[in-house]
C-alpha cells in the first residue's frame, strides 16, 4: 500500500506499510479459509520490543506501533 | 623262383643300390651280361624317371630280354598261364616253379625289353593316374613312409604279412620279412657291402640291405597284388629312402605294372630299422647254404627256387665283382646250400623261427636256475635294452651234460652244438617276439648282424642322391588322395556303456489268469439280497483317516520372492537456466500531497477511522491499563530470590592468606588479583600504624624489606612470588593489557616497576599442577605442604625505580595505569588501536602532586632497539623487557607533574587518591619528542622542569578528552579539578584552572572510586561517612551516608551490580550497601577480621564464581565468595539505579534551586527591611555605614521575619497551631548547616520510595 499519512519517517513508514500489508492479507486468507462467513478485525502483533495493532479494513490500513511497557 | 624258359636263362631282379646310374644286370646264365649303363638312358622319358631312380634291374635274357613271373598257386594265372607278351614272342618267358603250400605267393616280374631300339612298353598304368587299373593305395598297402613301415612290421610281428587273406593267406616265410623292431633298432650299425669279391661263402653279406617286399595277397586269399619295397640306404645322411613296387598280378600282361615311388627319404628312418634282415629276407626262400636248415617243406619243392633267389643274393652280395665270379660262387653255394638245407630237414624238429623267416632263431625258455648259472637274469643282468647275452658253447656243452634233460639247452643241443663260433648269442625276448623269453641265434652272421648292427649306407653316389631328389619332387606330384571308405564297425568297449544304457525290464512280469468254469457261460444271473452286515467282507466301510504319513507339520518352506522394483521411465525437458546479474531498482510509490489530500478527505477514509477507531482504542487501552503478557510468574521467583531467602551470611569465606615472615606485625596495604591467571592475588604489605597517622608516613624509615606477595589459591601456605623492595610499597597495581609488569608507589615517592614475565609460567603451572595434585592430595595436605614449603617462592627485584628527585616527596598513595591511546599528530586516528597498551601511570601523593609517568613499551621499544642492537644479539645478549626497563631506573621522570594547589590562596592539598576520567591521558607528541619519550627519557636532555614547559608546547591534550578529575585529599576534602595546560601560562608550575572543594569527610580519603558501570559516578570513602558524586554536579555529592560510629576503611564498587559497593570498616566489618534495597544503610552487614580491614578489592573469577578479597590490619587476606544475590545483577538494575543516581541529581538540583530561591527571598526581604530601615534612617543618616549592630540587628530582624512568615505558612497549611509556633525570640540561633537537612529529606524521600 501507499501511506497516506505517517508519524515515522518515511522509509520505515513505506517498510512497515509493506511487510504489514502482505501480513495482513494472510492472516485475513487464514481466518477466511478456516471459516468463510469469519473475517479478520483486528490484528496484534505482540514482539520483544513493541506492539504492532493493525486494523485491517478493504481498502485502508492502520498501523499503530505501541511499546506497552513504557 | 624265377622261372625260365631256359634254365640257364634264370633271371633274377636284382636292385643295385650302389650303381648311380641304373644297370640292368642278369645273372645266372653267362650269356647274360650286366645291362648297359646305356639302357636307363635310351629308356624314353617317361620310363626312365620311373626306373632310374630305384636302380631297378631288370633282367635280361640272352635271347631277348622278356622275363615271365608265374605262380601256380596264382589263379589267374594259374587258370590262364601269364605269359607276357613280348616273352611269348620272344620265347624267353620267365616262369616262377610255383609253391605247392597254399598262399604262397610268389614274385612275378614283368621283364621288359630295354634294347635301345625297342619300342617303348605301353604306358605304365599309373597309380592313381588314367587307367590305372590297380587297386588304391591303401589297400595294398601302399601307406605314407611311416604307415607303411608300420604295416610291415606289424606283419613281422604277426609272423608273416600274409595272413590276411583268410586261410589261403598263409604267411609265406620268403617272400614275408619280419624283422624285430627292437632288435634292429639296437643292433649296431654294420657296413651294409663288405669289400668286393670277399664274398662270403654261406650268407647273403653283400646283397642290398635295403630290399624288403612285402606282398599283399588281396581279399580273398588271392594274391593280386605284389609290392615290392627297396630300401635304400643313404649311407651319408644317415637315412633311409626306400620305394616299392607293386604289381597287380591280374595285369602282369601289361608291359609295366609298376610304378616305383619313393618314400621317407630323411632322417627320421633309421637304417637299422630296415637294413639287418635283408640277407635272410632273400634267403629265406630255402636257403640251403646257410648254417641253419632250411625249412623242411620247402627243401625240395623249391629248391630251383632258392637257388635262384640264392644266386640272385649272391649276386648282390657281389655287386662290384664281376658277374662270372658271382656265377661260379653261386653255383658252389648252390651245391653247399643244397646239402645244408637237406640236413636241417632230417634233424630240425622246427624249433627255429624259419617258419617266420628266421631259421636261425631259436626260442628258448630260461628257467630261473639256468638264468643264473649263465649270468642273464631278467632285470638284473638283461634287461629290455640290453638284451644280448654271450654265452660260450663249452658252458652250454657242459650244461648239457651237467642237467642233462632239465637244461633248457637241451632241445637245442645240437644247433648248439653244431655251432661254428665259440659264443653262442642268446637275446632276451622281452616281448615274448617269438614266443618265449629268450632265443638263440644259432647262426654266427645273424649273431654278428644283431651285435652288429649294420651302418647306414655310406657308400652312396651323389648321383643316387639327385636321382632321390626328384623322385622327392615326383611324390608330390602325386598326393596320396584316400577316399573315404567306411569300415567294419570296431568295438573298444563301449558295448558296456551301451547296455548300461537301455532298458531292460528286471521286474518280473505280473500275470494273471482270469477263469470261468465253462458251464457258466451264458447263464442267466440271478440277484438276490443279503444283509450287508452278515455276509463277511460283503460290506466295506472306507471311513476317512488322517494318514500319519502326511501329518507332519510343515515347519519350514523354502520360499523365494523376488522383488524387482518397479521401473518407469520418464522423461523431462527443462530448459537450461544459466544465472546473470541483473538488478531492479523499484523506489515505493508515494501520493502527492494532492492526493494525500484527496485521500483523506474522503468518505472512505473517514467511515475507515470511525470503523476502526473502536477497536484500536481499546487495544490501546487495554496495553496502558496492564501489561497483559507480564510473567507474573517470572516476577514471584524474581522477588522470592531478592527478599525472600535473605541469607546470613552473603559472603562466604574462600580462603585465608597470611606470611609469617613477611607479614608479621604488618598491614596489608594494597591488593590486586591478577588480571588474567585465575586465583593469583597480590598484596603489598606496609607498617601497622595508627590510623591517625596514616597521612604522613614519609619521615619513618623502615628499615624492614617490604615485599608484594603473590598468592595462589591453590597454595595457601607459600606465596609463589614475592616482588622485593627496600620501603614499604603502598600501592600498586598490574597493567592491564600486559599483566607481568606491576607498576607499585613506595612510601618514600618513588615509583616501581616489576617485571615477573619470566615467573609467569610459574604461576601458571601452579595452577595446573595444584589442579592434578588437588585431586590426589585431598586427604595429605601435608605432602603438599611440605612440597611447597622446600621450594622457596622466588624473589623478583624491581626492574625499574623513578629518580628520587622528580620523584614524589610523599608516599605514592595511589597509582593507576592509564590505558594509553598513542595518538600520532600527523595520523591520529589510525594508530587508536594498535596503542591499547598502557604505557601511562598516574601517581598522587601528600605532597601535592599528580604526576603522569611514561612507562616505555617494551614491545615498541623492542621493535626500535632491535635494529640498534642487532650486532649486540650475536653476542647473545638477552634483552627483555627488563633491560628495557632497567635503562630508567633512576632516571625514570614524570612526564607531567601537576600541583595541587589554589590558586589564590597557595593551599596544597594533599592528595590521596585520584580518579580521572576515562582513566584516558592522551597526548600528542611532536616527531622530535616521541623518541625521547619512548626510549625512556634521558634525564640530561630534558629536565623536569622543561618538561613541564616543554610539555605545554609538544603535548598538547586532546580537545575531547576531559582532563578534569576527582583528588581525594587527607583532608578529606574532594577536590573536583581540572588540569588542562593554559598554553599562555608560562609558569612552571602546573596549576589547576579549576577546582571544586567539597568538604565532606572528615577524614582522609581512602577510597576514590569510579563506578564500573556508570563513568561519571564516584564513590568516595573516608572518616566516618561516605558519599557517591556525580561528575558534573557541582552542588555536592548525591548521595551521602550519615556517619557511622567507626571508620570506614576500605570501600570498593561490586563488580557485576551496579548498585552494590562494599565499605570496609575499622571494627573488621564490612557492609555491604544495595542501592536497590536500601540507602540509608547497608542492606548486609558482616564481620570479617577482628581488626581493622584495609583494603577491598574485588574480581570475578567466573559468571558464578566472584570474589571478594577483604584484608585486614593485621597482615591477613581474606578471600570471600561472594554469594549469588550479591553478584548476580537483577534485572534491570542498570536502569533502574541509573534512575535512581538522576533522581537524586533531579533532588538535588531541586533542593539547590529551593536553597537559591530561599536565598533571594531572604534578600529580597532583607532588601525590603533595609529599604525600610533606610527610609526610616534616610534623615538621620546620610552615608550611613553599617555597623556590627546593625548587621546583626539586620539578621535578627530577618530571622524574626522568616519566623513569622513560617508561622504564616505553617499555620495557612495547617500543621501546627499558632500556639506551638516557636517564638523568634526562642529560635534565635545560628544557622544549621543546610546538609543535614537536605539529607534527611532525602532520606525521607528514599524511604518513601521503597516502601
Amino acid at each position: 500500500g501507499i501511506p497516506i499519512r505517517t508519524t515515522l519517517d518515511n522509509s520505515t513508514t513505506v517498510q512497515y506499510a509493506a511487510l504489514l500489508q502482505q501480513l495482513t492479507k494472510k492472516a485475513r486468507s487464514t481466518v477466511r479459509d478456516i471459516d468463510p462467513q469469519n473475517d479478520l478485525t483486528f490484528l496484534r502483533i505482540r514482539s520483544k520490543k513493541y506492539e504492532i495493532m493493525v486494523a485491517p479494513d478493504k481498502e485502508y490500513l492502520l498501523i499503530i506501533m505501541q511499546n506497552p511497557d513504557e | 623262383m624265377f622261372q625260365t624258359n631256359k634254365p640257364r636263362s634264370t633271371s633274377i631282379i636284382l636292385l643295385n643300390c650302389q650303381e648311380s646310374a641304373c644297370a640292368l644286370r642278369t645273372w645266372g646264365d653267362s650269356r647274360w651280361s650286366p645291362a648297359r649303363s646305356s639302357t636307363a638312358s635310351s629308356l624314353p622319358r617317361q620310363r626312365k624317371r620311373l626306373t632310374n631312380s630305384a636302380s631297378l634291374t631288370a633282367f635280361q635274357g640272352s635271347q631277348g630280354t622278356d622275363v615271365a613271373l608265374t605262380s601256380p598257386t596264382f589263379p589267374p594265372l594259374r587258370r590262364a598261364p601269364v605269359i607276357p607278351r613280348e616273352p611269348a614272342d620272344r620265347g624267353s618267358t620267365l616262369s616262377l616253379p610255383g609253391s605247392s603250400r597254399p598262399g604262397w605267393v610268389q614274385i612275378y616280374r614283368d621283364i621288359y625289353k630295354l634294347e635301345a631300339g625297342d619300342s617303348p612298353p605301353a604306358p605304365a598304368p599309373c597309380f592313381y593316374g588314367k587307367g590305372c587299373s590297380l587297386l588304391p593305395a591303401r589297400r595294398v598297402g601302399l601307406l605314407p613312409a611311416r604307415s607303411c613301415r608300420s604295416r610291415l612290421r606289424q606283419a613281422a610281428r604277426r609272423g608273416g604279412c600274409c595272413r590276411r587273406g583268410g586261410g589261403r593267406g598263409g604267411a609265406e616265410p620268403g617272400a614275408c620279412c619280419p624283422w624285430p623292431r627292437r632288435r634292429s633298432r639296437a643292433l649296431p650299425a654294420t657296413p651294409p657291402f663288405p669289400p668286393g669279391g670277399a664274398a662270403p661263402q654261406g650268407a647273403g653279406r653283400g646283397a642290398p640291405r635295403g630290399l624288403r617286399w612285402a606282398v599283399h595277397t588281396g581279399t580273398r586269399g588271392v594274391c593280386h597284388l605284389l609290392l615290392l619295397i627297396f630300401l635304400l640306404p643313404h649311407r651319408a645322411e644317415g637315412s633311409l629312402r626306400w620305394m616299392y613296387f607293386l604289381w597287380d598280378a591280374k595285369h602282369l600282361q601289361r608291359p609295366l605294372p609298376s610304378r616305383g615311388r619313393v618314400w621317407g627319404s630323411g632322417r627320421r628312418l633309421p637304417v637299422g630299422s630296415v637294413t639287418p634282415d635283408a640277407p635272410v629276407a632273400l634267403t629265406t626262400a630255402g636257403d640251403a647254404k646257410g648254417p641253419w636248415p632250411g625249412p623242411p617243406y620247402r627243401a625240395g619243392k623249391c629248391k630251383k627256387t632258392s637257388e635262384n633267389l640264392t644266386s640272385g643274393k649272391k649276386s648282390l652280395k657281389g655287386m662290384k665283382t664281376s658277374a662270372k665270379k658271382q656265377k661260379g660262387k653261386s653255383k658252389d653255394k648252390k651245391s653247399a646250400k643244397g646239402k645244408q638245407t637237406e640236413l636241417g630237414k632230417k634233424d630240425e624238429v622246427d624249433l627255429s623261427m624259419a617258419a617266420i623267416g628266421h631259421p636261425e632263431i631259436f626260442p628258448l625258455v630260461f628257467t630261473s636256475k639256468t638264468q643264473e648259472i649263465f649270468n642273464c637274469r631278467v632285470n638284473e643282468d638283461v634287461t629290455e635294452e640290453n638284451c644280448f647275452k654271450l654265452i660260450k658253447k663249452e658252458d652250454i656243452i657242459q650244461d648239457l651234460k651237467s642237467r642233462a634233460a632239465i637244461s633248457d639247452f637241451h632241445p637245442f643241443k645240437k644247433v648248439v652244438l653244431e655251432y661254428p663260433g665259440e659264443e653262442l648269442l642268446v637275446v632276451f625276448d622281452a616281448n615274448f617276439q617269438y614266443g618265449q623269453n629268450f632265443y638263440l641265434v644259432a647262426s654266427e652272421e645273424a649273431k654278428q648282424n644283431l651285435l652288429e648292427p649294420p651302418e647306414t649306407a655310406k657308400e652312396k653316389e651323389g648321383e643316387i642322391e639327385e636321382e632321390k631328389e626328384e623322385d622327392r619332387d615326383e611324390t608330390l606330384e602325386v598326393p596320396p588322395y584316400k577316399p573315404p571308405v567306411s569300415k567294419p564297425w570296431v568295438s573298444l568297449g563301449s558295448e558296456k556303456e551301451v547296455e548300461e544304457e537301455s532298458v531292460k525290464d528286471t521286474a518280473t512280469k505280473v500275470k494273471y489268469m482270469i477263469s470261468r468254469v465253462r458251464r457258466k457261460f451264458g447263464a442267466p444271473v440271478t440277484f438276490s439280497d443279503t444283509n450287508a452286515s452278515h455276509v463277511k467282507d460283503n460290506y466295506i466301510e472306507c471311513t476317512s483317516y488322517q494318514d500319519k504319513t502326511f501329518s507332519n507339520k510343515i515347519l519350514e518352506k523354502d520360499m523365494s520372492v523376488q522383488m524387482v522394483p518397479k521401473v518407469r521411465e520418464a522423461c523431462t525437458q527443462t530448459k537450461w537456466t544459466y544465472p546473470k546479474n541483473t538488478s531492479t531498482q523499484y523506489f515505493p510509490r508515494e501520493l502527492s500531497n494532492e492526493e494525500k489530500e484527496e485521500s483523506l478527505t474522503s468518505e472512505k477514509l473517514k467511515d475507515f477511522l470511525t470503523s476502526v477507531h473502536l477497536s484500536m482504542e481499546i487495544a490501546l487501552q487495554q496495553n496502558e491499563i496492564m501489561n497483559a503478557f507480564f510473567d507474573d510468574w517470572k516476577a514471584l521467583a524474581e522477588d522470592e530470590s531478592s527478599s525472600g531467602g535473605k541469607p546470613d551470611v552473603s559472603l562466604k569465606a574462600y580462603r585465608s592468606f597470611t606470611d609469617l615472615r613477611y607479614l608479621k606485625d604488618r598491614a596489608i596495604g594494597c591488593v590486586c588479583w591478577h588480571p588474567t591467571i585465575y586465583g593469583i592475588i597480590a598484596v603489598s604489605a606496609r607498617e601497622r600504624l595508627p590510623y591517625e597517622v596514616q597521612g604522613n608516613l614519609s619521615d619513618k624509615s623502615l628499615l624492614q624489606h617490604s615485599v608484594i606477595l603473590l598468592w595462589s589459591f591453590f597454595d595457601p601456605i607459600n606465596p609463589q612470588l614475592i616482588l622485593e623492595y627496600p620501603e614499604d610499597i603502598y600501592c600498586f597495581q598490574f597493567n592491564p593489557r600486559d599483566p607481568n609488569i606491576i607498576a607499585g608507589g613506595s612510601i618514600n615517592g618513588q615509583v616501581v616497576l616489576w617485571d615477573i614475565s619470566q615467573h609467569e609460567e610459574k604461576l601458571q603451572h601452579e595452577q595446573n599442577d595444584v589442579d592434578e595434585m588437588q585431586m590426589p592430595a585431598v586427604n595429605m595436605p601435608p605432602l603438599t605442604q611440605a612440597q611447597h614449603s622446600s621450594t622457596e617462592p622466588p624473589l623478583v627485584r624491581y626492574c625499574a625505580i623513578s629518580s628520587i628527585q622528580y620523584s614524589h616527596k610523599k608516599t605514592v598513595t595511589a597509582i593507576n595505569w592509564l590505558p594509553g591511546h598513542f595518538e600520532d599528530s600527523q595520523t591520529d586516528a589510525a594508530s587508536e588501536s594498535r596503542a591499547e597498551i598502557c604505557l601511562q601511570l598516574v601517581t598522587c601523593s601528600p605532597d601535592c602532586s599528580v604526576l603522569f609517568w611514561d612507562v616505555p613499551d617494551a614491545k615498541l621499544s623492542e621493535q626500535l632497539l632491535s635494529e640498534k642492537i642487532k650486532e649486540k644479539e650475536t653476542l647473545n645478549m638477552p634483552l627483555d623487557i627488563s633491560d628495557i626497563l632497567k635503562q630508567l631506573d633512576f632516571s625514570w621522570k614524570p612526564l607531567i607533574k601537576i600541583n595541587l594547589c589554589e590558586s589564590d590562596t597557595s593551599t596544597e592539598y594533599g592528595p590521596i587518591r585520584i580518579s580521572l576520567k576515562n582513566l584516558r591521558y592522551q597526548y600528542k607528541a611532536s616527531e622530535k619528542m616521541r623518541p625521547l619519550n619512548t626510549l625512556g627519557a634521558p634525564a640530561k636532555e630534558s629536565p623536569y622542569t622543561e618538561i613541564g614547559t616543554s610539555s605545554s608546547n609538544n603535548l598538547k591534550v586532546l580537545d575531547n578528552f576531559s582532563t578534569n578529575f576527582f583528588v581525594g585529599t587527607e583532608d578529606g576534602e574532594i577536590v573536583y579539578s581540572d588540569w588542562k595546560i593554559d598554553v599562555i601560562n608560562d609558569s612552571a608550575k602546573q596549576v589547576c584552572k579549576y577546582s571544586q572543594k567539597y568538604t565532606i569527610h572528615t577524614e582522609p580519603i581512602n577510597t576514590l572510586q569510579r563506578s564500573p558501570f556508570f563513568e561519571d559516578i564516584i564513590l568516595s570513602v573516608g572518616g566516618r561517612n561516605f558519599a557517591i558524586w556525580k561528575e558534573g554536579i557541582t552542588n555536592g555529592p548525591i548521595l551521602q551516608s550519615k556517619c557511622s560510629a567507626g571508620r570506614n576503611t576500605a570501600g570498593h564498587w561490586s563488580l557485576t551490580r551496579p548498585g552494590v559497593f562494599f565499605i570496609g570498616r575499622d571494627d573488621g566489618n564490612i557492609e555491604i550497601w544495595d542501592l536497590l534495597k536500601k540507602t540509608h544503610e547497608p542492606s548486609h552487614f558482616q564481620s570479617i577480621s577482628k581488626s581493622a580491614i584495609t583494603f577491598i578489592s574485588p574480581w570475578t573469577a567466573s559468571a558464578e564464581k566472584n570474589f571478594l578479597a577483604v584484608s585486614d590490619d593485621l597482615g591477613v587476606l581474606h578471600v570471600l565468595e561472594i554469594c549469588q544475590t550479591l553478584s548476580d545483577p537483577s534485572e534491570n538494575e542498570h536502569a533502574t539505579i541509573l534512575d535512581y543516581f538522576e533522581r537524586e541529581v533531579k533532588y538535588l538540583k531541586h533542593c539547590e534551586q529551593e536553597f537559591q530561591e530561599y536565598q533571594e527571598l531572604q534578600a529580597k526581604t532583607e532588601l525590603k527591611r533595609s529599604w525600610r530601615h533606610r527610609g526610616s534612617k534616610q534623615y538621620s543618616m546620610t552615608a550611613l555605614q553599617e555597623t556590627k549592630e546593625e548587621m546583626e540587628e539586620q539578621e535578627n530582624a530577618d530571622y524574626t521575619m522568616f519566623l513569622d512568615l513560617e508561622k504564616q505558612i505553617l499555620t495557612a497549611l495547617g500543621l501546627v497551631k499558632g500556639q506551638e509556633i516557636p517564638s523568634s525570640s526562642e529560635a534565635l540561633s545560628p544557622l544549621s548547616p543546610v546538609e543535614p537537612v537536605s539529607f534527611l529529606f532525602l532520606d525521607l524521600f528514599i524511604s518513601a520510595e521503597h516502601g
